[in-house]
């Protein structure tokens, strides 16, 4: 029996990682995120392996706490909230489920629409479609006699798979986070890979567990504690070590950021303060890295938020308002929100190559020769 | 390696209700004609190879159960609607894709239990029920708005692409031949290769049938028109033959042809998982019936093989262990016969056993002479003939009718046993305490030591006549065995079954012996 969370660094190859660690004549299911990360993973084990390994299994989470969790036992769901069920079809939305409280005229008013958690209608909508934000609780919620479905469902899980690796761990939260604590207890061997520093990055459900607690930022050891408190061996150290950024740029992060990264050492990318900016902005090969509206840039420019999960052969990050101080020595990590920090962090590390830092000052003065 | 575990059939056919548990290598279905042998393979097919699912749906008119269609004409709603609920459970491993299979949305079994298994429904698609409300109140049953849908037990659709059973039907009867060979061809033809082999097998044929004229100065039809090859109009699958030395095998004759098929299937290497033969004995020789069973047993433990037959020899050399009986609506597995009995049927190329299974009412007897003179003594007894009564008798041929009592155990058959006490008090003690034990088998023979054997018993209530009718030499002795019994019966038991032949072509009236009539009147009880 083995609960493990991986805590790894940006470019550590997480994916690779994985892809290597399972065994392929075992029977894995690895859950990842998003469609984006099921392709990356997919095209890592054919390298390793020529081809999808037999016994393997890969799907975003969505799909499955919705085909292995939710849709076997969807008679028994019905049953718990009092209403029929008769077979058919029923599906998933990322439609959002009806607000608790919504603005009328300016005022904060109690939403009619809003059903609580004791009634199916909070899951779903009227076309038999589950909002795939409930979908978590609802598993949870719900319970076959004295059993809850997350728990009837993990030790079904065990029957067919002797692994379950996450992938992107810090991806989930609320309660999916909580779903995986819950299955982690009953799973006989499950695997979280996943980089505290990169939470809140993505775009969506940024809130909440296991990075908020009652308002407050939880702090990167208070995360290691929470995991060891839910019985998990913490590993630190496996992928500390970044594949893609150079040893200069690793510690030019750790020095500002304080955040723990160390460098394998294949590439050699240095951080560079252009002189000629307008040379590496005219340059393509050179991925610009801005904070926000990528799109309204004629250059090849990307979010911060976005370029999350992506290797570039050199970059250069236009810093903005709060970060502006960086490269100054009296700048401190602490003036920054977390969420800042983080993207930040993310945007710093896409290179296998040359970091390239622009100021928002330096850059202000040609900006609008850059417009669309 | 996976199989079919049980079969349940809801208003398929003639079963309003049915369910089947098959041995996990050979099933051996029996039953009368129109018992449903040939439906149950078809539900088989319909659940596991979505048959039907691209069909026209007038189709359903001769799948509905017609006492369902009938109970709806009576009183016509949409809740009396005919439907048809087919669930099979499987056994697989437990490997991450079967997952798929596994879970609790089945009717049959035990609520909330986690099975593998696909459910099968064509029912009336309810949002049509506003429309159609008038027309099936007056008794119409809307085929073309009925839905068929397949689901495995985890509640997921299920499509014939994922079908965790690999399959084969062999149909041998006449009247399915072409379709069911193009069937079989086509089936063997995508189990055989992989998706890429048979992509450029499809390929070439086109790109030949494309270039086929080329060589050919075919004259244009005008300066404008020419024929071509429009090859959207072959298809491949519906072309495909097996050949044997250059023969086709269609052309090899109906009992080679399921000879070779069967041959096929088994021989695979990465073996079929389920073989589903229907009646194998059509059309086959003894001798090519006897090498079909052979393979069979050879390949016993490669896959599941389901079989149904009418044919003593096929159930007997396949194992009586393996006979699954068919009969109105419920299934009786022989599985538990004794093995010794199964092998004594076995070597017995000309038994009966079948008959056994197939009739309501069962005489058992020891010999030719009984089996001949019962008929007679039935029909003056009750006034009926035993074809009347349904009442088969099957002589044992030195085979102990302990045998078949033992098959026939669990079935509620009523079975009369006639036999002889040959001269030993212990064997009526016995027959009485049995009779006392069973309710369903009863065995009758003559009560003292005077009437010790069929012949003997004839004999001292017809004494008269057949003194008359029995020609003797005078000063013969007719010794029976070293022992004289009198003239005239030590010749009858000299001669049995000539006697018995001489008895039943004369016009005479003969008395029946007590303890014969004593089992005519039990099982007509």
């Amino acid at each position: 029996m083995a609960k493990r969370v991986i805590l790894a660094v940006a470019g550590a190859g997480k994916t690779y990682h994985i892809c290597h660690e399972i065994q392929p004549d075992k029977r894995n299911l690895i859950v990842a995120f998003t469609h984006a990360n099921i392709k990356n993973i997919q095209s890592e084990l054919i390298k390793a392996y020529g081809e999808i390994p037999e016994m393997t299994r890969i799907m975003t989470f969505d799909a499955f706490v919705y085909h292995m969790l939710i849709r076997p036992y969807e008679s028994s769901i019905f049953d718990f909230f009092g209403e029929d069920y008769k077979y058919g079809e029923t599906s998933i939305t990322l439609k959002k489920p009806p607000k608790q409280r919504i603005k009328v005229n300016g005022r904060d008013v109690p939403n009619r629409k809003y059903k609580k958690k004791e009634f199916l209608q909070h899951y779903m909508d009227e076309r038999k479609q589950y909002y795939c934000e409930t979908l978590s609780e609802l598993a949870m919620y719900v319970k076959q006699g004295r059993k809850s479905l997350a728990r009837i469902a993990a030790e079904k899980l065990n029957l067919f798979f002797d692994n379950v690796f996450i992938d992107e761990f810090q991806d989930f939260r609320e309660y999916d986070y909580e779903l995986i604590v819950r299955l982690s207890k009953y799973l006989t061997n499950i695997v979280l890979v996943g980089d505290y520093h990169q939470h809140s990055v993505s775009g969506q459900n940024n809130s909440g567990k296991p990075f908020k607690k009652a308002g407050t930022e939880i702090s990167y050891e208070d995360f290691v504690e929470e995991l060891q408190g839910k019985k998990f061996d913490v590993d630190e150290t496996t992928l500390i070590r970044s594949r893609r950024c150079s040893e200069e740029i690793c510690s030019f992060i750790y020095d500002k950021l304080g955040i723990q990264i160390q460098s394998v050492g294949i590439n050699s990318g240095r951080v560079v303060r252009p002189s000629n900016i307008r040379e590496i902005l005219d340059d393509n090969s050179i991925v610009k890295l801005v904070y926000e509206n990528a799109s309204r840039y004629s250059f090849r420019a990307v979010n911060w938020s976005y370029s999350k999960g992506d290797t570039y052969e050199s970059a250069c990050v236009i810093l903005n308002g709060p970060t502006k101080n960086l490269l100054e020595s009296s700048f401190s990590v602490s003036t920054l929100k977390p969420v800042t920090v983080n993207k930040l962090y993310v945007a710093l590390t896409r290179t296998k190559g040359d970091l390239y830092i622009v100021t928002p000052d330096e850059f202000e003065n040609m900006k609008d020769k850059y417009y669309k | 390696m996976g199989y079919v575990k049980r079969l349940y059939i809801n208003g398929l056919k003639r079963f309003q209700h049915f369910e089947i548990e098959f041995n996990e290598r050979l099933s051996i279905l029996v039953g009368e004609n129109e018992a449903g042998k040939s439906t149950i393979l078809e539900a088989i097919r319909i659940v596991l190879n979505q048959q039907y699912w691209n069909a026209d749906k007038s189709v359903l008119q001769d799948l509905f159960n017609l006492e369902n269609v009938r109970s709806f004409q009576d009183s016509p709603s949409i809740a009396t609607l005919p439907q048809i609920k087919i669930e099979i459970d499987l056994q697989l491993d437990n490997t991450p894709r079967f997952i798929d299979f596994y879970g609790p949305n089945h009717e049959y079994g035990n609520r909330d239990e986690e099975k593998y298994g696909i459910r099968f429904e064509c029912k009336f698609d309810e949002d049509f029920s506003d429309e159609l409300a008038d027309s099936i109140n007056d008794g119409k049953i809307p085929f073309e708005y009925y839905s068929l849908t397949w689901q495995t037990y985890a509640n997921l659709p299920y499509k014939v692409a994922k079908r965790p059973i690999k399959n084969l039907f062999i149909d041998t009867s006449e009247t399915s031949k072409s379709s069911a060979f193009n069937y079989f061809n086509r089936a063997l033809f995508s189990n055989l290769y992989s998706n890429d082999t048979k992509l450029k097998a499809k390929n070439a044929f086109r790109e030949k049938l494309n270039t086929s004229f080329e060589d050919v100065s075919l004259p244009d039809i005008d300066d404008r028109r020419r024929f071509g090859i429009d090859n959207k109009k072959v298809v491949l699958e519906s072309v495909l033959s097996v050949y044997e030395n250059s023969i086709p095998l269609e052309n090899k004759g109906s009992g080679m042809e399921s000879l070779v098929k069967t041959q096929i299937a088994l021989n695979r290497e990465d073996n079929l998982d389920t073989i589903l033969i229907e009646e194998p004995e059509n059309h086959l020789c003894f001798t090519n019936l006897k090498q079909m069973l052979q393979q069979i047993l050879d390949h016993e433990q490669d896959s599941q093989i389901i079989l149904t037959t009418h044919s003593n020899m096929i159930a007997s050399r396949l194992n009586l262990g393996n006979v699954i009986w068919i009969a109105e609506n419920h299934y009786l597995s022989l599985k538990n016969v004794d093995s010794q009995t199964s092998a004594f049927f076995e070597k017995a190329d000309d038994n009966e056993f079948l008959q056994l299974l197939l009739s309501k009412k069962v005489i058992l007897v020891e010999g030719a002479t009984e089996y001949l003179l019962l008929p007679k003594f039935y029909e003056k007894k009750t006034g009926r003939t035993v074809e009347n009564d349904g009442v088969s008798i099957i002589s044992c041929n030195g085979i102990s009718y302990r045998r078949y009592l033992e098959i026939a155990e669990e079935t509620d058959k009523k079975i009369a046993v006639i036999t002889d006490n040959d001269h030993d008090q212990n064997k009526i003690d016995e027959a009485g305490a049995f009779n006392l034990l069973n309710e369903k088998q009863h065995v009758f023979m003559g009560s003292t030591m005077d009437d010790w054997t069929w012949e003997a018993c004839v004999y001292n209530c017809n004494q008269e006549k057949l003194d008359e009718m029995i020609q003797i030499q005078e000063g013969a002795q007719y010794l029976f065995h070293g022992n004289n019994y009198g003239q005239v019966l030590g010749k009858m038991l000299a001669n049995k079954v000539e006697t018995a032949y001489q008895m039943l072509i004369s016009e005479e009236d003969f008395n029946i012996p007590v303890y014969v009539e004593d089992a005519i009147e039990w099982l007509n009880e």
